[in-house]
């Protein structure tokens, strides 16, 4: 056997708790470099594991309550809301709007966009990454 | 404690709320963006948005799971994302997000801690959410949604830089 198998079973039966093989025992009981290495990664292992995180924090509530304001949502249907209506206003009564209802959604997008400093055409901050979406 | 009457509260439009459940995790939070994008204010940054995108995302969340794991995914989201708009920056601020306790190991122990800040963020994050935050390879599989034989090679990977940055540093 390798010294590089050996050595990557013998961690990979280290991270499940398992036992190693007879083979990588095998190996191990004949090379000291193996066993040598094994003791570092330990030792390695147990130094991250004695690290803490420190505990002072700010407090970030003031960032982040006008933001849960500001994308509320209210104001994304009130949008909504207006586009609709001008297009229900043109097709069931034959209302020509013209170049005023034409400007309208171009001005809301705008407007949301100046307003909530999010761009309604990215749908990246409400598409939620991989992991969040079954979580 | 469990968080699904807050959240239930959150999705009634209760944006106040919310606030329990920043004050509850921000801490955690800071020091995980902290250890992932390096400096503090970045970390702010990224926290702050992926509290955004959670409560704005809160009516697809599973109450009956635990609120931060779920978080987190959005966090290190926000978090790589900023990275890969920013240029990489040396990473004095990891050593402020983190502390080695004292006791006969410190000396050691505060070597690992520099040596770590030397590693890509990709490896910081792995190594200390499975050796500070004790997640095993099977949580960490679920947190980055990736295998757990991945996780395993990362993490075997991962030790082996931090390894040799540490046997650069006793040259």
């Amino acid at each position: 056997m390798r010294c590089d198998d050996a050595r990557g079973q013998a961690l990979a039966a280290r991270e499940s708790s398992s036992g190693s093989d007879a083979l990588v025992e095998a190996h191990l009981a004949t090379c000291s470099a193996c066993r040598s290495f094994l003791e570092e990664d330990a030792a390695l292992a147990a130094s991250l594991g004695r690290l803490q995180w420190n505990a002072d924090h700010d407090d970030l509530w003031p960032r982040i309550a006008p933001g849960l304001r500001r994308r509320s949502g209210a104001s994304t249907r009130a949008i909504g809301a207006l586009v609709v209506m001008l297009a229900i206003g043109e097709i069931a009564f034959q209302i020509d709007g013209g170049v005023v209802s034409r400007l309208v959604p171009p001005l809301a997008a705008l407007a949301w966009f100046l307003w909530m400093r999010v761009n309604p055409f990215t749908l990246d901050p409400i598409t939620l990454p991989p992991g969040a979406r079954h979580a | 404690m469990d968080d699904a009457p807050t959240i239930e509260r959150c999705r009634d439009g209760d944006a106040g709320a919310f606030r329990h459940l920043v004050e509850r995790y921000q801490g955690q939070a800071v020091a995980h963006a902290l250890a992932i994008v390096g400096q503090r204010e970045d970390a702010l940054d990224a926290v702050q948005e992926a509290f955004l995108d959670a409560f704005r995302a809160l009516d697809g969340f599973d109450v009956s799971r635990r609120f931060y794991p779920w978080f987190y995914v959005l966090l290190r989201h926000r978090c790589f994302k900023l990275l890969r708009r920013r240029a990489p920056v040396a990473q004095p601020a990891l050593l402020a997000a983190l502390t080695a306790p004292p006791g006969p190991d410190r000396e050691r122990d505060h070597g690992t801690l520099e040596a770590l800040a030397t590693l890509p963020a990709e490896d910081r994050e792995l190594l200390l959410l499975k050796h500070v935050d004790g997640l095993s390879c099977r949580q960490l599989a679920e947190r980055l949604a990736i295998p757990e034989g991945t996780v395993m090679s990362r993490l075997f990977k991962a030790r082996a830089r931090l390894r040799e940055q540490l046997t650069k540093g006793d040259r």
